[in-house]
């Protein structure tokens, strides 16, 4: 518990602001967008090419639709979730290198199990209150300004998948973090890893490559295929089991048997 | 007497490069062990290896008699670790890393913590970002000692020390191990060692070279003489098989003599003496014998 409590206070300044300005942002932005992305937008063709929208996971037939509109915004927004989480994930065990602290941490009296299971609950925290805080002013926004056609559990299924994004990234973080400790710009690296697997997905959306899209998290969370079956493609959440079990599986393996990093 | 550490064949190596190598020894409960050797002789590896920060290529390292690898989160709740290079987390204060540190060992410490803090001149509102060298190891010291550990294990716990700090320091090493803590003590300065320590190994090169005690270290080794005479010495006068680092001029001479003595105090009275010294050589003068 010292060190998970330990762990979330170095992670409360960006928890506070991940979460104030996803939650801010979301609730200024749909009423905004609910009055751009209208029908008769997209019939002047005033939104341009809609194919754009298609490789977000929103088809053009619920664009327009209330739902349609935050799962185009929320398809955005997940790129913020996912540099915050894989940022939580990867910081909490470079940090230790770089600020060559590795020796106090871990010569106490704890497992590194027990150390990789408290600094990765630490970051799955943070990133899940980050998505409390969207999940709430999304729903907030949505009650305000959605009059008709609003399905909370659709709504519900879109805003979920920023935190599932986000533990996504924690896992894949940690993963890295484990692997590569030296690594002294952990919110550069996760900005740039984060948008290769967004342009990835939108790569496998208009390749059709459904292989691909398997091992993006952002091709996962199709707001068409929560308006159309009600629910998240069973491929796509097998998929983030799948995955993130490997790469926990695989942190906690590595981390158990590999020497320390000690930088001097 | 309980064996605290036990090394047996313990080898670290990193590829190609050397760690250490067969390195055999045991350290006795209360005893006061020092560990010399020059930088990259592997003393830090030895140590990290033991900690478990590091995994060993092969042989084995126990403490309290248990495995280092195996039950190294067990054996830690009984080993306070001042490392080489000091390093806390900076945006901490040196109060907030004591608590912090009293937590991870589930431990009520306070009273403990402010007497150390107190006898150490370390002020514990101060930010850890802020302090200089020998402050911050100050921190690893306290922090290492504040829940009171069975086994003490230092690197280079000197460095950065001021010479009033470093007598305090080696005045609570010495109420620790009247306590009853068994302390492994690594260093490159061997003044500190052989004031302090009553065993020592000496590490050369990832290897084990010796391991005597601090008075056997010195009656087995060298006497370092001097001689100053009245009339010129004949040339080479001292030289011998057990003669070395002899430097000699016209009426004085000094060398380093192992062997008989009663054959150099006859020696030295067949010359018109003006002055004579025989004193033990320092520590350095005995370890660089092994290095030559």
């Amino acid at each position: 518990m010292a060190i998970l409590r330990y762990e979330l206070r170095q992670l409360r300044f960006y928890t506070l602001w991940w979460g104030l300005a996803s939650a801010l942002f979301i609730y200024a932005a749909l009423p905004s967008y609910l009055d751009l992305l209208n029908p008769t937008a997209l019939e002047t063709g005033s939104l341009g090419d809609a194919g754009i929208f298609s490789l977000l996971g929103v088809d053009v037939d619920v664009l327009t639709a209330p739902i349609g509109v935050f799962g185009f915004l929320t398809s955005v927004l997940v790129i913020a979730a996912g540099i915050n989480g894989m940022f939580a994930g990867l910081k909490a065990f470079s940090n230790e290198t770089i600020r060559k602290s590795a020796e106090f941490i871990y010569t106490k009296p704890f497992s590194r199990n027990k150390v990789f299971c408290a600094k990765v609950s630490a970051a799955l925290i943070s990133v899940f209150i980050v998505g409390i805080c969207y999940y709430t002013a999304s729903m907030a926004s949505a009650f305000t300004n959605v009059t008709q056609g609003f399905d909370f559990g659709q709504f519900s299924l879109v805003a979920l998948s920023f935190p599932l994004t986000g533990l996504f990234f924690v896992l894949f973080g940690a993963l890295i973090g484990v692997l590569h400790p030296k690594i002294r710009t952990p919110l550069l690296l996760s900005s740039g890893v984060v948008f290769l697997f967004y342009v990835l997905a939108a790569f496998a959306g208009k390749m059709q490559a459904d292989a691909i899209k398997l091992l993006t998290p952002f091709s996962y969370f199709s707001t068409s295929s929560i308006v159309n079956s009600g629910g998240y493609a069973t491929v796509s959440l097998a998929a983030l089991i799948v995955l993130c079990i490997c790469f926990t599986a695989i942190s906690i393996t590595v981390f158990a048997k590999k020497d320390i990093t000690i930088l001097s | 007497m309980e064996a605290i550490i036990e090394l047996n064949n313990l080898t670290k190596s990193y590829g190609k490069q050397r760690g250490i190598e067969d390195v055999t020894f045991t350290v006795d409960e209360g005893e006061v062990f020092g560990f010399i050797g020059p930088n990259g002789a592997g003393k830090s590896t030895t140590i990290r290896t033991l900690l478990a920060l590091f995994k060993p290529t092969a042989g084995s390292a126990r403490i309290f008699g248990m495995d280092c690898t195996k039950q190294a989160d067990v054996i830690a709740q009984e080993v306070g670790y001042v490392p080489s290079e000091a390093a806390y987390y900076d945006n901490m204060k040196v109060r907030e890393l004591l608590s912090y540190t009293a937590a991870l060992y589930r431990k009520d410490c306070k009273q403990k913590t402010e007497e150390l803090c107190t006898r150490l001149s370390l002020d514990p509102t101060r930010k850890i970002a802020d302090l200089s060298f020998g402050n911050k190891k100050k921190v690893g010291i306290v922090s290492a000692l504040l829940h009171s550990p069975r086994l003490i294990i230092l690197d280079e716990p000197t460095a950065g020390l001021d010479p009033l700090v470093q007598q305090t320091f080696f005045e609570i090493l010495a109420e620790e191990n009247a306590r009853g803590a068994t302390i492994f003590f690594s260093s490159h300065i061997l003044s500190e060692v052989q004031k302090f320590c009553q065993r020592v190994g000496i590490l050369k090169e990832g290897r084990l070279a010796n391991i005597q005690s601090v008075k056997e270290l010195r009656s087995d080794g060298f006497k370092k003489v001097s001689v100053t005479v009245k009339t010129a010495l004949p040339a080479d006068y001292f030289k011998a098989d057990k003669v070395a680092n002899l430097i000699q001029n016209d009426t004085s001479a000094q060398f380093m003599h192992k062997g008989d003595v009663d054959l150099l105090f006859k020696k030295i009275a067949a010359l018109d003496v003006e002055d004579a010294f025989i004193e033990e050589p320092s520590l350095e003068e005995v370890f660089l014998h092994y290095y030559q």
